[in-house]
């Protein structure tokens, strides 16, 4: 048995241990980074991965005759195993890549845009085609990649966006369920798991069945649940689920789109190209079977190696240890903001403390009047990277009547070194800035 | 009345003094205080410089050959940025600040705001500077 300060020393080894896996930290020595919400610092085995396609394979998957194309084609088919496995989805579910959570919305509501009748047997709600009048739900927190797609699709249909109201500490709001929405036609409800401002892990339990009764089509959006915790169908039983493989430590312009085989098999496809086809006639094309028909051109080979090293690793039990300890430097940061009298936005403190609301290593705050872009550009000049702005956010800015904060957010590299570090960094600013602005 | 140049010069004299960044970030948002900025209802989406996180409003008044700017922000960097920018070419003519050179901001320590993809938005400000004054060359 560990005594406590064992167990610190042991836990702080071990993410000593993790960090030699990420080049970055020898090629930035000085440098803290907490903007992996952004964007996720890539450990070498998944770089190590890209290079093994590039240097060793190098040829294109699929319809290759010979042997490196085959073996190319091997492993990005059975990485759909891997992403499966990662979501926790059934045998029943199909795995599309895409270029990340962006595309996958996008795809998923340009296919929507264009189903007639197909869907009916699925989804009760799908009897006619989304037209005039019906509802697509979102909420005010949504990352813009979840709401101008839909803003597209809406003003072609003449379908209207229906807003889940959020609370000041984050949460959604969700008496419309039971009020307004309840007798509105409901077609689609596609929301985050996790913030990526206010951090919050939503319930979604409510919403999943909302949609479950009206027949519509449940659609999360995981990009910051999968480096969070993780996402898992079995306690998020949606229709669809959106990722990026660059927020788990992956390659930039990787992502995936999940959802069941006959459902996806009676969408219409998103690009047209090479690889999506059966039959190109002067007349007609018919289509392939999904995943591949939602996969046109030239596929992202080399990132399908790296976005498998990387959920490979993300899932090994040296990180899912440290993840699963994430709240506590969650807590230390915002601990850090309120003991210098910043202001944190989302959940409180002792909310996040009591269980109340699940909260992940995102933290929005500001310092004062000082703007959080002077926040970012003088953190800069001490060598720590955080972000400041709308964080693609604008509809939570203007329901939280704020134009912008700074935001840190964590992954598993992170150290409690370097929360305090940032915490002198941040007093500095105060310093600098004098009593009378605050 | 000193030239952009010396002007360039004078700020320059005075960053070298500073030892370390507390010291240059202190003199850039006390310039930023000096500045008296401009009334709320200037402060219109018109007069926004595009591509600054932080809101910078920029106005110019062209009088007797010579082109003036005024300018404001929400935040305290931008604010002292975009004042020693105006503190070394407004007044000038036209053309005097389309050539003016301003080199004297990688010299004061300030070269990474100039990046294009900085929030801070300095290269967008300069351009933004440049443009005015390039259409009034054009009608002089």
């Amino acid at each position: 048995m560990l005594t406590t300060t064992q167990e610190k020393t042991h836990s702080a080894s071990r993410v000593q241990h993790l960090r030699s896996y990420y080049p970055f930290f020898s090629h930035n020595p000085n440098t803290i980074y907490l903007d992996s919400a952004a964007t996720a610092l890539k450990p070498k085995p998944v770089l190590d991965a890209i290079l093994d396609y590039y240097e060793t394979k190098s040829v294109n998957i699929h319809r290759g005759v010979y042997s490196l194309s085959a073996q190319a084609t091997e492993i990005y088919e059975s990485t759909r195993q891997v992403i499966r496995n990662f979501l926790h989805a059934p045998e029943n579910w199909e795995i599309i890549y895409t270029r990340g959570t962006t595309t996958s919305i996008n795809l998923l509501a340009y296919s929507l845009l264009r189903v007639k009748k197909e869907l009916a047997p699925f989804f009760s709600a799908w009897h006619t085609p989304l037209g005039k009048g019906d509802i697509i739900v979102l909420s005010e927190s949504e990352h813009h990649s979840n709401i101008v797609p839909w803003q597209i699709i809406t003003e072609l249909t003449q379908s209207h966006i229906y807003f889940l109201p959020v609370r000041k500490n984050g949460t959604l709001d969700d008496s419309p369920l039971a009020g307004e929405l309840k007798n509105l036609p409901v077609k689609i409800i596609s929301l985050a798991a996790v913030s990526n401002v206010s951090g919050v892990v939503h319930d979604l339990k409510n919403f999943i069945e909302f949609a479950k009764n009206k027949g519509a089509i449940f659609i999360v959006d995981a990009a910051q649940a999968v480096c969070h915790g993780g996402f898992s169908l079995r306690d998020n039983p949606a229709d669809f689920v959106a990722f990026s493989g660059h927020k788990i430590g992956g390659p930039t312009a990787i992502g995936i789109l999940a959802g069941r085989k006959d459902v996806l098999s009676v969408l219409p496809p998103f690009e047209g190209g090479g690889d999506m086809i059966l039959q190109v006639t002067k007349e007609k094309t018919t289509y392939n079977e999904p995943p591949h028909r939602f996969e046109a051109g030239t596929p992202p080979i080399g990132e399908v190696f790296g976005l498998r090293a990387a959920v490979e690793f993300l899932t090994l039990p040296l990180c899912r240890e440290i993840m699963a300890q994430e709240s506590e430097l969650t807590t230390m940061a915002m601990e850090i903001i309120q003991e210098l009298g910043g202001t944190l936005y989302g959940p409180s403190l002792d909310e996040v403390n009591s269980a109340k609301v699940k909260k992940a290593g995102i933290i929005a705050f500001n310092l004062g009047k000082i703007h959080p872009n002077d926040v970012g550009t003088l953190l800069d000049e001490q060598n720590i990277c955080i972000r400041t702005g709308h964080h693609c956010c604008q509809l939570l800015m203007q329901a939280w009547q704020i134009s912008a904060t700074a935001r840190v957010s964590l992954f598993l590299y992170n150290t409690k070194e370097e929360l305090l570090l940032l915490k002198e960094a941040l007093r500095q600013i105060l310093r600098l800035f004098g009593k009378k602005i605050q | 009345m000193e030239t952009i140049e010396e002007k360039e010069k004078a700020i320059e004299e005075e960053f070298l003094m500073f030892e370390d960044w507390t010291d240059r970030y202190q003199r850039i948002i006390e310039i930023g205080e000096e500045n008296p900025g401009l009334a709320q209802e200037l402060k219109t989406d018109d007069r926004l410089v595009p591509g600054c996180i932080s809101r910078v409003w920029l106005m110019s008044e062209y009088k007797n050959g010579k082109l003036y700017f005024y300018a404001d922000s929400d935040a305290a960097i931008t604010k002292g940025l975009i004042t020693l920018l105006l503190k070394v070419l407004s007044g000038h003519r036209p053309q005097e600040i389309l050539n003016a050179r301003l080199d004297f901001i990688d010299r004061i320590g300030l070269r990474t705001h100039l990046s294009p993809s900085r929030s801070n938005g300095l290269a967008n400000m300069i351009k933004k500077i440049k443009k005015e004054a390039e259409s009034y060359a054009q009608a002089a």
